[in-house]
């Protein structure tokens, strides 16, 4: 198993259509290692199915996913497994097992591993989840299992890292803990994308935003460039305000339109 | 030679026996009419004889195929109606009552019966020259074999086993064992105290070491019943030609085939004491 | 793979020889083991032949057609997503045998050789597909059950029918055969016909391990694991159609042995589906033998079917795992 080390991944003119129904139109984006993007947009934008279409759960009807100059469609699917990790929305373990079994999961794509044990206790550690390793994860609370889960996106030590709605069902102190995990493989070189509801945390901690709407790219760019009040006000609808407090941006929001 | 006689039969006027229209209720019966009595004669037989795994000759086209129903005689308007012991007794009662000749032959489960079942055969349809020489050749080879046991006192018994479908064999209360025994057999099933039938696995048959393999019927289609037969282990019976195979009518109708089985059995045992 | 496991592989392993001289031990000849044994192959003793040319390959057959249904539950199980699924009892077993029945009852003979096992793959494959589509992967307990109940009730009327209009003597005997199974009879040749397409059925399952892997967290993970396209799904539905129709077609329908063993498995060797595939055959072989042996030592007018046996151990089973699913335990 030898590392990769950094990557970037785009899409061009990325197109999805399902049935009659277009999902994603003529996406044009582009990730770099070491920034923290979000996806965001209001429900039924198209997030879940750009990054699926990212990490090569979908196949795009139209446009390419590249990952560093090299269209994924032309590679094979292991080894492009090995550059790019991806946690769906919602992903239950069909049966019971130990969660340093399932974290281990991870490292299929590489094939045979001589230090899986190490590799799946650093990725625990990374996840503040090394006392979980033993627990069967039909045990654990939603938490738990989601911080499990996220150490089975981290053991392959891809270079890309893909998550959709990686926050839901933690508590405030998981999420805080789990965007500083984000954002420490951000900075260690890694090209992470997030879909995320919550928009105080994605100004918080990323680097870029891209705005979805109706299946198209809105806006993309800095915190303070996507998240005007303009911008907030046409998607969703809602007043809002960003701040910066401390030198971070601070994203509030207030009433209904 | 059946085919010689029928065509005899049909060259001749009907002989003594006044009856021209013949029905059956029993498959037996059915089978000795075709085999034995002139086509032009039959009115009908059951649709069982129709089926292939029970034809043992052709059908004339003008037969009707009764399922043993009184109402399916009546327009043909038979003036002598066959049947068994068992089995489509009511229709036969109705006929009976309705005026109809009806005659019951008795079932043949023994060399005895069988002797009976044929006497009462050529009683009923006359002396058909087929069924005649059929019940000649039969006490022909009885006789035979009754001197020989008297005249010679200790022949050569070579030993013989039945394996017929579902690994069944056939014990001393059987007619089939009366067959062996009469061509000079052993049966080893008998001689293991088996009464009627039994259960033989290959493991038993390969440890009794018959010196004649039996099989019973089975020999055109496919059955599970009859897989033990094609053990390899008992390639080496096949290959030295210590098999037999009975053939399917002897179990439903004897009458027609016995003497054949009992002479072919005594040739079979006199090729395997000469080879011996 | 911890050494726990490894000693329950070890130790099923072991237990095989065993089970194998229970088998060459049972039968209603009393044979002298030893001096047979070492008679060898060509002898020509009573003794060695019932123990080389009857006991063994049945012994043997038996192992085999356990192990290749072990490991067809195990890897159906895996591909579905549910531990409610089993060959015999989502009509795969019974698409083989269909198959089988219509090629040797209206087709050629019993010595049609390759054609038997090629054909009965093909029926079960069909079966296998029609679960898998009817059913999805990842459906829920009661959608796959009911799906694979009525393909499993369609295949067993059309198996009826077909041996029905059969022109054979024995035509309801025949059923029993085709839908409770048998040892009975079989010898080298049966072993040595269904032997290498179920070795191939176990190659491909095998090959498709990491597969199974990756989909007990989803299908969604298993495809950016890199298992995505349709070359994995098909590599499983050949297995398990090698497997479970080389079995058939020599031995007939066997029910809830590709059921029973993976949840006896899974206790011990843990719910890593490439690990149970292993522990399943070998299991499975373990278990089958055993129940032949049972069929042989219990006396009866008639040879009590080995699949009767499978379902005594298997059924109580089964409405355990309904009952349990019920109080929503975890499977």
């Amino acid at each position: 198993m030898s590392a990769i080390k950094t990557e970037s991944i785009s899409c061009k003119q990325l197109t999805l259509q399902r049935g009659e129904r277009v999902v994603l139109e003529n996406i044009s984006a582009r990730f770099n290692p070491g920034e923290l993007t979000a996806v965001i947009g209001p429900n039924g934008a198209g997030k879940s199915s750009l990054l699926a279409c990212l990490a090569s759960v979908l196949a795009p009807s139209t446009g390419n996913v590249f990952i560093g100059d090299c269209d994924v469609s032309a590679l094979p699917a292991t080894r492009r497994a090995c550059h790019s990790a991806y946690l769906p929305q919602s992903e239950y373990p069909a049966w019971s097992m130990a969660a340093e079994d399932l974290v281990a999961l991870g490292l299929l794509p590489w094939g045979r591993v001589t230090d899986r044990a190490q590799r799946v206790l650093a990725a625990l550690q990374q996840v503040d989840a090394v006392q979980l390793a033993r627990r069967p994860v039909t045990e654990l609370s939603g938490g738990e299992l989601r911080r499990v889960q996220l150490a089975r996106l981290l053991v392959g030590d891809a270079p890309i890292l893909i998550a959709d709605e990686p926050g839901t069902a933690l508590d405030i102190r998981h999420q805080l803990q789990l965007m500083q995990t984000f954002r420490a493989q951000a900075d260690a070189g890694k090209t992470v994308i997030l879909a995320l509801h919550d928009l105080p945390l994605a100004a918080r901690y990323c680097d870029r935003i891209l705005l979805l709407q109706n299946g198209r790219l809105r806006a993309q760019g800095t915190p303070e460039d996507v998240l005007t009040q303009g911008q907030i006000g046409d998607v969703y609808g809602v007043r809002s305000e960003l701040r910066w407090r401390e030198g971070r941006p601070e994203f509030v929001t207030g009433d209904l339109l | 030679m059946n085919r010689i006689f029928l065509t005899l039969l049909l060259l001749l006027p009907a002989t003594g026996f006044s009856q021209s229209r013949i029905a059956s209720l029993n498959l037996c019966l059915d089978q000795v009419l075709l085999q034995w009595a002139a086509p032009q004669h039959i009115v009908s037989i059951t649709w069982l004889s129709a089926q292939d795994q029970y034809r043992s000759a052709p059908v004339p086209e003008h037969v009707y195929l009764n399922r043993a129903q009184a109402e399916e005689l009546l327009p043909l308007q038979p003036d002598l109606v066959l049947t068994g012991e068992y089995g489509a007794q009511r229709a036969a009662s109705r006929l009976e009552q309705l005026g109809y000749r009806v005659v019951r032959i008795p079932d043949a489960y023994s060399l005895e019966q069988l002797q009976a079942q044929l006497e009462s055969l050529v009683d009923t349809l006359g002396p058909l020259p087929g069924l005649r020489q059929q019940q000649e050749k039969l006490n022909r080879l009885l006789a035979e074999s009754d001197a020989d046991k008297t005249e010679k006192t200790k022949p050569a018994t070579p030993s013989a086993l039945i394996l017929s479908a579902n690994n069944i064999t056939y014990g001393s209360g059987m007619l089939e064992h009366q067959l062996l025994s009469r061509a000079g057999f052993r049966n080893l099933a008998a001689e293991q105290g088996v009464k009627q039938l039994a259960r033989v696995s290959l493991e038993q048959v390969i440890a009794a070491e018959p010196d004649l393999l039996v099989f019973y019927g089975g020999e055109q289609e496919f059955a599970i019943a009859h897989l033990a037969e094609r053990h390899p282990v008992l390639r080496r019976y096949l290959h030295s030609g210590r098999v037999y195979r009975l053939p399917q009518e002897l179990g439903f109708c004897p009458a027609l085939a016995a003497a054949e089985v009992l002479q072919q059995l005594i040739y079979k045992r006199q090729a395997i004491v000469d080879a011996g | 793979m911890s050494t726990r496991d490894k000693g329950i592989l070890w130790l099923l392993l072991a237990a095989l020889p065993v089970a194998l001289m229970l088998a060459l031990m049972s039968g209603p000849v009393s044979v002298n083991i030893v001096p047979a044994l070492l008679q060898g192959w060509h002898s020509d003793s009573s003794d060695a032949v019932i123990l080389w040319q009857l006991r063994m390959p049945r012994a043997l057959l038996a192992m085999l057609v356990g192990a290749a249904l072990g490991i067809g539950g195990a890897a159906m199980q895996g591909m579905l997503r549910n531990p409610l699924a089993e060959p015999a009892l989502l009509g795969v077993s019974s698409g083989a045998a269909l198959a089988a029945i219509l090629l040797l009852y209206y087709g050629l003979a019993w010595q049609s050789g390759w054609l038997l096992p090629v054909l009965a793959i093909a029926g079960a494959l069909l079966a296998v597909s029609c679960v898998w589509l009817l059913a999805g992967r990842g459906a829920s307990a009661s959608r796959l059950v009911l799906a694979g109940v009525a393909i499993n009730a369609f295949l067993s009327a059309l198996m009826a029918l077909a041996l029905n209009y059969a022109p054979s003597m024995f035509a309801m005997q025949e059923i029993v055969f085709w839908m409770l199974g048998s040892f009975a009879n079989r010898g080298w040749d049966q072993l040595l016909l269904a032997l290498p397409f179920i070795l191939i059925g176990a190659l491909l399952l095998y090959f498709s391990r990491n597969y199974l892997r990756s989909l007990s967290l989803g299908e969604e993970t298993a495809v950016s694991l890199g298992f995505g396209g349709r070359r994995y799904p098909l590599l499983v539905l050949f297995g398990i159609a090698f497997a479970v129709g080389g079995s058939v077609a020599v031995a007939g329908t066997i029910g809830f042995v590709g059921l029973v063993v993976p949840h006896l498995m899974r206790p011990l060797v843990g719910q890593d589906p490439g690990r149970l595939l292993w522990a399943s055959a070998l299991a499975g072989a373990l278990l089958l033998s055993l129940a032949d042996v049972l069929v042989l030592n219990v006396v009866g007018t008639q040879e009590l079917r080995i699949g009767a046996v499978t379902a005594f151990i298997g059924a109580p089973f089964f409405f355990w795992l309904i009952v349990s699913a019920r109080r929503g335990m975890a499977l």
